[in-house]
């Protein structure tokens, strides 16, 4: 098992965000979490991370318990994440901000910056290398956090909500990069609201719903789930 | 109620809108659909007075407001609800909620407004006086589109109002759009769910790099094999 999530609670005052949460991720899976919104989806992720410490309850990666250690110590360990509003460094240009991932693991300038143009390359944001940040359109900000998160060479990826705002020809392209990126040998949990992309990309989808998992299986038997229709879909999603 | 003519937008040296002229008639949703980068946010944008073109007019009932600021815009009924929320972190729900019906006419009818706020949207009810930043992703959409309806709009501009929501409530917000205009409010649509938008518009013009390139009725725009190839996937 590469990540273990043991009985895990956070509360904020008296809201429990997330409530009691236990499940597995096996290296070279690619795992959707959905939910309603304030389900506690990104709390989960910020819990995994280290952004945040657990009430209660563990979390351990490769074995090893990492639940208390800092986000840098998470990501050390192979963890990486995206942020669902992208905070890149405006006045900066795509290449440098890129390349803050890269130095992560490789303190020489010149590595850190062929590292970044490889990745910038396969995310296709190689024509906005020089642009600075700021002036990206959003769906380039959104994979410039995937670039920025690849940079300090995962084994496990969070993304939360990176192909929001993308229409459906642009969500199809990054699902074949998020498969690449698989292939490549990275796991993959990915929270996203799109229902075309985590249905076609998930092995396995986690639903969390006030704070507590309601269900987990493979993509159809998820959204053929009454509690998840009723809670979150609203209508019954059709897997072509 | 509102003609754009021929306006060009410049960011820098780059030219994000080339020679745009669309308009939107009373009582219409008029969707604008697009890739990314296409100009769709600028274009909008320019309309509620954050850009300013270089040349071309805009004019709103009538009247010419190319070079008016926002605020008084919004103090006229032209009210933008922006791509990626930009609420005020550190304020409750309820202050966000009320700098909308800042402008204009809109601070008079502040209670009825927030009181079919809350209709539409019982979580913001619950949670007015929580900060905005201890919102979820989601609900702090929900309180963007909230506070743009406090300032009563006649033309409401909508960026992207479903990014980053759950299923149910896409279709709730979509929902809400389509009653907001039953009751009155004509709508400027930009939307990624170019099918669900397009469904739901009267009209349609679609942006590519910086120029419109289509326009029809929603129905005409979703059978044309160019949109549904390139931004249906179909």
């Amino acid at each position: 098992m590469l990540l273990e999530v043991k009985e895990l609670t956070r509360t904020f005052g008296g809201l429990v965000a997330v409530r009691d949460v236990s499940f597995g991720i096996e290296s070279g899976e690619i795992v959707g979490l959905i939910g309603p919104n304030g389900a506690g989806k990104t709390t989960l992720f910020n819990l995994v991370t280290g952004f945040l410490p657990p009430t209660r309850g563990d979390v351990q990666f490769e074995g090893r318990r990492i639940s208390g250690l800092l986000p840098n110590r998470v990501c050390h360990r192979g963890i990486g994440r995206t942020f669902q509003m992208v905070k890149p460094f405006g006045n900066m240009t795509t290449l440098r901000n890129a390349m803050v991932g890269t130095f992560f693991r490789d303190p020489d300038p010149r590595r850190a910056k062929r590292a970044a143009e490889e990745i910038l390359e396969f995310l296709g944001l190689a024509r906005c290398r020089e642009a600075l940040a700021k002036n990206l359109t959003i769906a380039d900000r959104k994979r410039l956090e995937v670039a920025r998160a690849l940079g300090t060479q995962p084994k496990l990826l969070l993304l939360d909500e990176t192909m929001a705002g993308l229409n459906p020809t642009e969500v199809a392209d990054m699902l074949g990069l998020l498969r690449e990126i698989r292939t490549r040998g990275t796991t993959l949990f990915v929270i996203e609201h799109i229902m075309a992309a985590i249905m076609a990309i998930s092995d396995r989808i986690l639903v969390l719903h006030n704070g507590g998992l309601i269900t987990q299986g493979p993509p159809r038997q998820v959204a053929n789930d009454q509690a998840v229709i009723d809670a979150y879909l609203g209508e019954r999603y059709l897997i072509a | 109620m509102l003609k754009i003519e021929n306006v060009n937008v410049f960011h820098g040296d780059v030219q994000a809108l080339k020679s745009v002229s669309m308009t939107v008639e009373q009582g219409e949703i008029v969707a604008l659909v697009g890739a990314n980068a296409a100009g769709k946010s600028t274009l909008v944008n320019t309309v509620a007075g954050v850009h300013r073109p270089r040349q071309g007019r805009i004019w709103f009932l009538g009247e010419d407001i190319t070079k008016l600021p926002g605020h008084l815009l919004v103090g006229r009924g032209l009210v933008l609800i922006p791509e990626g929320r930009h609420l005020f972190p550190f304020m409750s729900v309820m202050d966000n909620l009320q700098l909308g019906c800042y402008c204009g006419e809109a601070r008079k009818h502040q209670e009825a407004t927030l009181e079919g706020v809350f209709k539409m949207f019982p979580m913001l009810a619950d949670r007015r006086e929580q900060l905005a930043v201890s919102l979820s992703g989601g609900e702090q959409q929900m309180c963007a589109i909230a506070r743009g309806l406090m300032a009563r709009p006649k033309l409401l501009i909508l960026d992207e109002p479903s990014l980053g929501l759950a299923p149910l409530m896409v279709q709730k917000t979509l929902d809400t759009v389509k009653e907001i205009n039953a009751a009155g409010t004509t709508v400027l649509l930009v939307e990624q769910n170019v099918q669900h938008a397009l469904k739901m518009a009267h009209r349609g013009y679609v942006l590519e790099n910086g120029t419109i390139v289509m326009g029809g009725t929603g129905q005409e725009l979703l059978n044309n094999p160019h949109l549904k190839k390139a931004y249906l996937g179909i």
